[in-house]
């Protein structure tokens, strides 16, 4: 079940909200949580529930029984967390991967696992594993309740699609918590719009334009990969919007995911505001362990191309994402090394000029999961293999967006903020939200292009 | 609480209570089954079964069947369709899409371009086909939309190339099948009245352009367009595509006119609905038509599941397995055939291979539209 759909919002939602609001104590109120959730996952992937219990379950016996133990004890409680919940990834995401690799590789015909990959099992692993790893680090105490730790790993608005919440993040509002719903109403329909109305209208526009890398124009090529990039965005920030948005609504504080991105003026600054939640993750519990910038150049280019390779993978199991990671490596170390200074010392705008052209670069390989179609667009929007600059239909697609594209290169910068909180504007606002409802469902219900693109990771 | 924290709040109730109230009446409301504004059949409401639920296919179902017969669902579609008119249709040259829909001053366009996934499946199956009935002789003519007869080239591009994707169709049929190259024969007369202009169906002259070329591709002589008797309904149409495009004006002050060509007066005709299939007398063209039926129902009444055209002709019997595409065809066919059994795939519910075994049968048209719809690809496998 994904947030912007009739089943959502229209069954799911509102009898939840009921349930829990009618539901009169703090621990009730989590049973109705984990009920709602259990449902919301068993909808779409009725089996795979039982893997998301025992991932659960081995992170809060990890967790409980590192309580007063230390030395070997406690390293083998993590060990064992970290070898279960990677091992899950690594069979249930990446064995069909590697098998397949390994058959090219070797000449030979092992047979690949045939099942489709669980939803969210690249979040939910990496929350509960967060827990035991917070435990070990001291940063939180061990979980007492099951109940409770079930309730934070399977909690339907961040478990299939992130953003990933960290067991400290909410450790304390499992206990006593208010919720927000005026703001998380609000979150959750700025969210929505942003889904329905944005993502998938330039989602479209991206399909029309890269899916024919063989008779793609250069500016088509860039168009797509712009359209691609904003398709991005907008899915993802808008379902970490929802996300955050729901959290409220039961009283929960997830921290935000995203910090417009596209207003950074570099690749390395741009990386600090795009899924804050994952980068975050892989600097405390990967790039920090590895000795992070602090043992000499050579170290620190070594983290960082471990830390951007698996970022890559965690994406999806095909090569495109590997090379996707590995140029984010190449891009990053050039700024840390070479071009910080210069970016420090242009205006602005160049920074930004700069940080969006090697962007749309990036999701071009992101784009494809077939390298060789992701290299050919790569090629054409460099000039390579003598194709038309543009042709005339290139145009009018792009120019019956324009108020579209106006209204979306508006939300990607942080304009609204600077707006004084009047009561007109107070007044204006709530009265937009309302009228950004309705256009959600209208489209939600009408239009059919509704994917959800981080729901695939 | 400060008056921006208040504003918030009604906000939050106002979209709280919609919820609430859309939930309670889309569950205790009865379903509708037909959208007027899409001209289409709405989705049922789903069965649960395990095996359903396992395979995925009872929550993609019950998702389209909540989109479907979500209350005030028409009011949502004009919604989304004016919003949409200024945020992804402004026109820069006259011409707009609506959905899927393309309107050019005062002539709306379909625009069928099926997945590679839905022409192998198609080729697939029709090959499957020919090679259970091998004594039968198949041809194939999938019927194309007006917009790449009529779109500005500005609006024509690699992604909606129709050209490009029927001749796809046309290689990708197996050799032990005829394919039938309809779209040559529409564009060599594209200047002549082949479309509506407010509908997704070829006129009748247009249909008769499509059934030159099938002649052409079984070896046979068309007869002559001359040779039929015309007239002109007296009516004004405005069609389908119109209808899903909420009536622009440009369509509704010039509606279509509807040309007739009528069937020799020796032809009867016999239709039956699923599933009593009880034969009722037939009018092939300009049968009786009441206030705000759909005008296209002028050829052979309408869609049935299961219908028998009867002819002086010396020839054998036709299958015609088709869409509504067909209907005007078959005062023409007719010409060439002793008996015609035209089988819609969208209604007739039986088994294809178990009809065919109760009737001799010795050509077989098939004619889907250039979507290929999985349905009519199911069907000739059933």
């Amino acid at each position: 079940m994904t947030f912007a759909s009739a089943a959502f919002l229209f069954r799911f939602l509102p009898l939840c909200l009921v349930a829990y609001y009618l539901t009169p104590a703090i621990r009730l109120k989590n049973l109705v949580l984990i009920a709602a959730s259990l449902i919301f996952y068993a909808w779409g992937e009725p089996v795979w529930v039982a893997l998301l219990l025992f991932s659960t379950a081995v992170d809060y016996t990890c967790s409980r029984l590192m309580t007063g133990r230390e030395g070997r004890r406690r390293r083998a409680c993590l060990a064992l967390s970290v070898v279960v919940n990677l091992g899950l990834l690594a069979f249930f995401k990446y064995s069909a991967f590697f098998v397949g690799n390994l058959n090219s590789l070797l000449g030979v015909s092992l047979r690949a696992p045939q099942f489709a990959l669980p939803i969210g099992i690249s979040f939910y692993t990496f929350q509960t594993m967060s827990a035991t790893l917070d435990v070990y680090y001291k940063r939180v105490n061990a979980p007492r309740s099951p109940l409770d730790f079930l309730c934070f790993v399977s909690l339907f608005p961040q478990l299939v699609a992130g953003p990933v919440v960290r067991y400290s993040d909410i450790a304390h509002e499992l206990r006593d918590r208010t919720p927000d719903i005026p703001g998380g109403t609000r979150r959750f329909v700025v969210g929505l719009g942003k889904k329905v109305l944005l993502a998938n209208t330039v989602g479209a526009l991206a399909d029309v334009y890269l899916k024919h890398p063989e008779t793609v124009t250069v500016f088509g090529a860039w168009t797509g990969a712009a359209c691609f990039a904003f398709q991005l965005y907008f899915d993802f920030s808008g379902y970490s919007d929802m996300a955050i948005g729901l959290g409220l609504l039961f009283g929960f504080h997830f921290k935000e995911n995203f910090n417009y991105p596209y207003a950074g003026r570099s690749v390395t600054d741009f990386w600090r505001r795009w899924h804050m939640s994952l980068t975050t993750f892989f600097r405390d519990y990967l790039y920090i362990p590895l000795g992070g910038n602090r043992a000499g150049t050579p170290k620190t280019v070594r983290n960082l191309l471990i830390v951007w390779l698996l970022t890559g993978l965690w994406h999806g199991a095909s090569w495109n994402f590997v090379l996707w990671g590995l140029y984010l490596f190449l891009v990053l170390a050039l700024e840390r090394f070479f071009l910080r200074k210069i970016l420090d010392r242009i205006p602005a705008l160049f920074g930004r000029i700069y940080m969006l052209l090697a962007m749309l670069v990036g999701w071009t390989l992101f784009y494809f999961t077939e390298t060789r179609a992701a290299f050919l667009t790569l090629g054409v929007m460099f000039g390579a293999g003598g194709r038309a600059l543009a042709r005339f239909s290139d145009f009018p697609r792009i120019a019956s967006h324009a108020l579209f594209f106006a209204a979306a290169v508006i939300g990607l910068f942080p304009w609204a903020k600077k707006i004084p909180n009047t009561r007109t504007v107070s007044l204006l606002r709530a009265l937009a939200l309302a009228a950004l409802f309705a256009l959600s469902v209208a489209a939600m219900v009408t239009e059919t292009f509704n994917p959800f693109i981080y729901f695939r990771f | 609480m400060g008056k921006a924290h208040l504003f918030d709040s009604i906000a939050a109730g106002i979209i709280g209570a919609a919820l609430l109230a859309f939930t309670a009446v889309s569950l205790f409301d009865t379903d509708k089954t037909v959208s007027i504004t899409e001209n289409r059949e709405l989705a049922p409401r789903p069965c649960w079964t395990l095996d359903t639920w396992l395979s995925g296919r009872f929550t993609l179902d019950y998702e389209t069947y909540l989109s479907d017969t979500l209350p005030l669902r028409d009011g949502f579609f004009a919604l989304s369709n004016s919003v949409n008119r200024y945020f992804k249709e402004l026109g820069v040259t006259g011409g707009r899409w609506i959905g899927s829909r393309f309107l050019y001053r005062d002539m709306a366009m379909g625009l069928y371009i099926p997945e590679s996934e839905a022409i192998f499946a198609f080729a697939d199956a029709v090959g499957a086909f020919a090679d259970a009935h091998p004594d039968l002789r198949v041809a194939v003519l999938p019927a194309p939309a007006s917009f790449s007869f009529y779109a500005p080239d500005a609006y024509k591009s690699p992604e909606n190339d129709a050209e490009g994707k029927y001749r796809e169709i046309l290689q990708a049929l197996p050799s032990s099948v005829t394919g039938v190259d309809a779209y040559s024969a529409l564009e060599a007369h594209r200047d002549e009245y082949i479309y509506f202009r407010t509908d997704y169906h070829w006129t009748q002259t247009g249909a008769y352009y499509a059934y030159t070329a099938f002649c052409k591709a079984v070896g046979i002589s068309p007869a002559p367009l001359s040779d039929f008797r015309r007239a002109v309904a007296p009516y004004e149409f405005v069609g389908a595509l119109a209808r899903e495009m909420q009536y622009p004006e440009e369509l509704t002050e010039n509606p279509d006119y509807i040309e007739l060509f009528y069937p020799d007066d020796t032809v009867t005709a016999s239709a039956g609905d699923w599933p009593e299939l009880i034969p009722r007398e037939l009018c092939l063209v300009g049968g009786e038509i009441s206030d705000g039926d759909y005008l296209f129902s002028l050829f052979m009444e309408g869609d049935h599941a299961l219908a028998q055209i009867n002819s002086q002709s010396d020839g054998g019997t036709l299958l015609v397995i088709k869409i509504s595409h067909a209907n005007p065809l078959s005062p023409f066919l007719a010409r060439h055939y002793s008996r015609i059994i035209y089988l819609d795939p969208r209604y007739y519910k039986g088994s294809l291979s178990e009809f065919l075994n109760s009737q001799a049968v010795d050509d077989v048209l098939i004619l889907p539209k250039m979507l290929l719809d999985s349905g009519f690809s199911e069907f000739l496998l059933s």
